[in-house]
């Protein structure tokens, strides 16, 4: 791409082009990961409908899955699958309650008692609420992009959790979460795509 | 007079023998154990419930445990706190185990959960390792990682595609689990750490308890260097120090508050130190004595008891006073207790013949408590007759006294114008008795945590850290007893048939048992021979997987580890050496009395009658579900009955005493009267005053007609025929005036059972008298 772009604008034009993104970048206030996590706490409740691609070692063919997402800050977060199964995943607080099965039976457990997946939950649940603190108390925190189409990266920073998960990615256009990729140090991975609930 | 000098034997001998006999005394008592354990409740040949019950609040594993609060600091601060004294106190020897809740602390059980799961598995069965069962169990792991709850589990499918890992982790969770501070235990606001810790000590080794309470705090101090943190404990062992230090401080402080008291009161009759001390020798004499006799016959002093000794204080302070304010007359002391002799050997008689009841009783408590009345008051009169009239002077004299026995012959003159009053009291108190015992039904208080003198501060203060915990105060717990190991632990898995499907039912929340850790050898051997050989198991499986999306080869892990099950010797405790589970493996399961014991302890019992109804049913005399607070209840009313029963005999045998003694009916009525009306309105007017009674009012009781007899035989015998009778009167005053003042000290303490009898005797002791005095006859 680089070389074809070379080929048809002078290297006046490249470097020129350069300046002007620069200068637009100085004029414009600077577009940071406090900006993005400050107007993210903004969001108070959100509704979403997701699908989910999970490709596992073990199966020789990609699980997928959908169904809603809701949200509502600061700590509340709830999954519930429609297909391939009914199935109810909510995070409060510190509680994780799971209702699955027909009928649908509910157990419930502490993040404590999960600390993998605790790693996992505070990262997608930080960034919705916007809380920075606790983000890099768990990530090394990459922001790529700008406003309007950004990409966030969170590396775990636990080398107990490392050994479980490698990294996540969490992009979104704006105050909207648009996909959640996670991919597990085993070589298992997780898509999510997630559009804004039409309602 | 010159009569008597002559006959006085020589004072050196005796005073010799006397020091003699009171160094050995103290010396026995003092080299008794001192001991404050429940066993001398518990009756010679208790039930199986009522030992099984001791056993557990002597030595039982929740006997042994200490919770550790530690507040007064952010979370990091705390939980680093916490993280510092676990590893203090997991070093210190005094401790078996230290938990606090660290997810590093429990690597080791899910690690040794999996490696045993085929031997811990309720699932392992033959059907479940058929192609079918194996069908099923993977379709259950092809959901489990369809769905969000199964991230993270598809590393063990490939080991565990039955879910065998996961369903013993299940068992062993229980509903509740604690609240994390920055991964340790704590309370979900984050503003307290909770530790556990296991002393090495048995629960009813107070010295043992008293120091693993010190290294807790000595090894919280460095870590709290300059902040605000503060260190909390609790538990069994943590009360029964601070119980055992309370009842010590608070009868301590009283007994010097009443003998100071007592003291001040023989100084200003006697007006001389020196009379005044000697008045107390009786006394201490027969305190020495009695403690000795209990510490030989039993081998051991009993707190209780020791609680109960103050009491003699009362009935043998008496005997000195007796003398000594008539020591002055003509003949001097000897003369002088020639005159009282008889009517004091009569009180000592009725006394003793009171206490005797006590002696024979079933729970050595009780009997320690007779014991150790008798021989006090014996040495107390047997001193007061011949050593304190070997130490007074020859001749003695007194100031003052004629001029207060005036006053004293006075008042019992104007009390015998009262001569209605003790009947009127008799009927009074016997109607209130016969309403109050229509309105409820029964006066007594069988609670065994009325007596407890633990704060309620103390006990919010227990149930907020077991709260954080999850680990609420077991109450409910299924005891099986065996001769082998082996047969305890079969007993608790029939005993767990039943459990399961209370659980299933509802009727319960959550049991533990140690069989889940340690399943029975033929139950074990049962699960091997479940599992199938290799190729047997490969062929199923690959029939089972047809039409999943596994990939070929993905279950080698599972095909392994059933083969290296099949081969695998029995589980020991030894496998969980190192866990946290040892903990609980060590606290359900232990040898016994030769045999071994299993306890499953129940929670959140929501139908006792059904589960323990069920239990029954196994018909199995091995296997019972114990109530603890019920049956120590239970254990403590039986010994307030035989107390009562006792008590009761012990009247009876007064009654013929008197009747022997004194022959004629009218003298019989004229010395028993008094005593019941003051025992009855006395009874009334504790249950007036909102109070339940407890076995320590009984033993009061007791007390109060033992001093009561002797002042109403004093009013019978020696008053009517006395030349001396003013001083009689005044004597019986002192006394009087006396007991009511060292037990009505008593009476202040925070302690139940010291305040129970101080109050009883107080009032008992005045009641007796003035109504002794009323019904007395003039001269």
């Amino acid at each position: 791409m680089i070389s074809g772009l070379e080929r048809r604008a002078p290297r006046g034009i490249l470097f020129g082009l350069g300046c002007l993104f620069t200068a637009a970048a100085m004029a414009a206030p600077a577009w940071t990961l406090d900006s993005l996590l400050g107007e993210l706490a903004t969001v108070r409740t959100a509704q979403a409908r997701f699908t989910e691609t999970r490709t596992l070692s073990l199966l020789d063919r990609p699980l997928a899955s959908s169904g809603t997402l809701h949200y509502q800050a600061p700590a509340r977060l709830e999954k519930r699958t429609e297909r391939p199964k009914a199935e109810r995943l909510l995070l409060d607080g510190d509680t994780v309650t799971v209702e699955r099965g027909d009928p649908p039976r509910q157990r419930s457990f502490r993040l404590d008692d999960a600390p993998e997946l605790r790693a996992l939950i505070e990262g997608l649940r930080a960034t919705l609420a916007g809380d920075r603190t606790t983000l890099e108390r768990h990530y090394r925190v990459v922001l790529l992009g700008d406003r309007k189409q950004w990409l966030l990266s969170l590396d775990p920073i636990d080398a107990r959790v490392r050994r479980f998960v490698r990294a996540i990615r969490i992009d979104g256009a704006g105050t909207a979460v648009t996909g959640v990729a996670v991919d597990q140090a085993n070589g298992d991975r997780s898509v999510m795509d997630i559009a804004p609930a039409t309602r | 007079m010159n009569d008597d000098s002559r006959a006085a034997p020589a004072r050196l001998p005796i005073i010799g023998g006397w020091l003699i006999f009171l160094l050995v005394a103290v010396l026995s008592a003092w080299r008794a154990p001192f001991s404050t354990d429940l066993s001398a409740f518990l009756p010679r040949t208790p039930t199986a419930a009522q030992a099984v019950l001791v056993d557990q609040l002597r030595d039982g594993a929740v006997s042994r445990l200490i919770l550790i609060g530690i507040h007064g600091g952010g979370p990091e601060a705390l939980a680093a706190a916490s993280r510092a004294l676990a590893t203090a106190l997991a070093q210190d020897p005094r401790f078996t185990h230290v938990g606090n809740g660290e997810q590093i602390r429990l690597e080791a059980d899910q690690r040794t959960v999996f490696a045993h799961r085929y031997a811990l598995s309720p699932g392992v069965v033959a059907e479940r390792f058929s192609t079918e069962g194996l069908r099923a169990a993977l379709h259950e792991s092809m959901d489990l990682l369809d769905s969000p709850a199964g991230f993270g589990v598809a590393g063990l499918v490939a080991a565990d595609p039955t879910g065998e890992t996961l369903r013993v982790g299940e068992a062993l969770t229980p509903k509740r689990t604690p609240a994390r501070v920055e991964g340790v235990w704590g309370s979900a606001a984050g503003d307290r750490v909770v530790l556990l810790a296991q002393t090495r000590a048995a629960g009813f080794d107070i010295d043992g308890q008293a120091a693993a309470i010190d290294a807790i705090r000595t090894a919280f101090e460095p870590l709290r260097g300059g902040t605000d943190l503060a260190v909390e404990l609790t538990g069994p062992g943590v009360f029964a120090v601070d119980t055992r230090d309370t009842i010590r401080g608070d009868a301590t402080r009283f007994s010097m508050l009443a003998t100071g008291a007592i003291a001040i009161l023989l100084l200003s009759l006697l007006r001389s130190p020196r009379l005044a001390l000697l008045g107390l020798v009786p006394v201490a004499t027969g305190a020495a004595a009695g403690l000795a006799a209990v510490a030989l016959v039993f081998g051991e002093v009993h707190g209780i008891t020791v609680g109960f000794g103050a009491t003699l204080i009362g009935e043998a302070v008496d005997y000195g006073l007796y003398l000594l304010l008539r020591a002055d007359g003509e003949g001097g002391p000897r003369r002088a207790f020639r005159m009282l002799w008889p009517t004091l050997r009569l009180g000592m008689l009725t006394s003793v013949f009171g206490y005797a009841a006590l002696l024979l009783s079933d729970f050595p408590g009780l009997s320690q408590l007779g014991l150790f009345s008798i021989a006090g008051l014996v040495t107390a009169l047997l001193t007061t007759r011949f050593v304190l009239p070997a130490l007074l002077p020859t001749v003695v004299t007194l100031r003052g006294v004629e001029a207060l026995a005036r006053h004293a012959g006075r008042l019992v003159a104007r009390a015998r114008r009262l001569r209605i009053v003790p009947w009127l009291a008799l009927a009074a108190g016997t109607g209130t008795l016969i309403v109050i015992g229509l309105r409820h039904d029964l006066p007594w208080n069988d609670e065994l945590a009325a007596l407890s003198p633990i704060p309620a501060a103390d006990l919010r203060r227990d149930e907020r850290l077991r709260d954080l915990l999850g680990a609420p105060d077991v109450r409910h717990v299924v005891v099986v007893r065996g001769a082998s190991r082996e047969a305890v632990l079969r007993g608790a898995e029939s005993a767990a048939v039943v459990l399961d499907a209370a659980t299933q039912s509802g009727a319960l929340d959550h049991y533990d048992s140690p069989a889940r850790l340690l399943p029975s050898e033929r139950l074990q051997a049962e699960r091997r021979a479940a599992l199938p050989d290799e190729p047997t198991l490969r062929h199923r499986l690959a029939e089972a997987a047809r039409g999943l999306p596994f990939r070929p080869n993905v279950f080698e892990p599972f095909i392994a580890a059933v083969q290296s099950a099949r081969q695998a010797s029995p589980l020991d405790t030894a496998t969980w050496s190192g866990t946290t589970l040892a903990l609980q493996l060590d606290s359900l399961l232990a040898p016994r009395d030769g045999g071994w014991q299993a306890l499953l302890p129940l929670s959140g019992l929501h139908d006792a009658d059904a589960v323990a109804h069920d239990i029954a049913a196994l018909g199995d005399p091995d296997v019972l579900m114990l109530d603890i607070k019920a049956e120590s209840d239970r254990l403590y009313a039986g010994y307030r009955r035989e107390a009562l029963g006792a008590a009761a005999w012990g009247v009876a045998a007064v009654l013929l005493l008197l009747i022997v003694v004194l022959r004629t009916p009218r003298r019989v009525l004229r010395v028993c009267v008094p005593l019941a009306a003051a025992v009855i309105c006395t009874i009334a007017g504790l249950l007036l005053a909102g109070q339940a009674l407890t076995l320590f009012h009984l033993i009061g009781l007791l007390l109060s007609v033992a001093v009561g007899s002797n002042y109403t035989l004093f009013f019978d015998r020696t008053l009517a025929a006395d030349p001396a009778a003013d001083r009689t009167a005044l004597s019986l005053l002192a006394a009087n005036g006396s007991t009511v003042l060292g037990f009505g000290l008593l009476g202040l303490s925070h302690v139940p059972v010291l305040s129970a009898i101080g109050t009883t005797v107080a009032v008992g002791a005045a009641l007796s008298l003035l109504f002794a005095a009323a019904l007395s006859r003039a001269r």
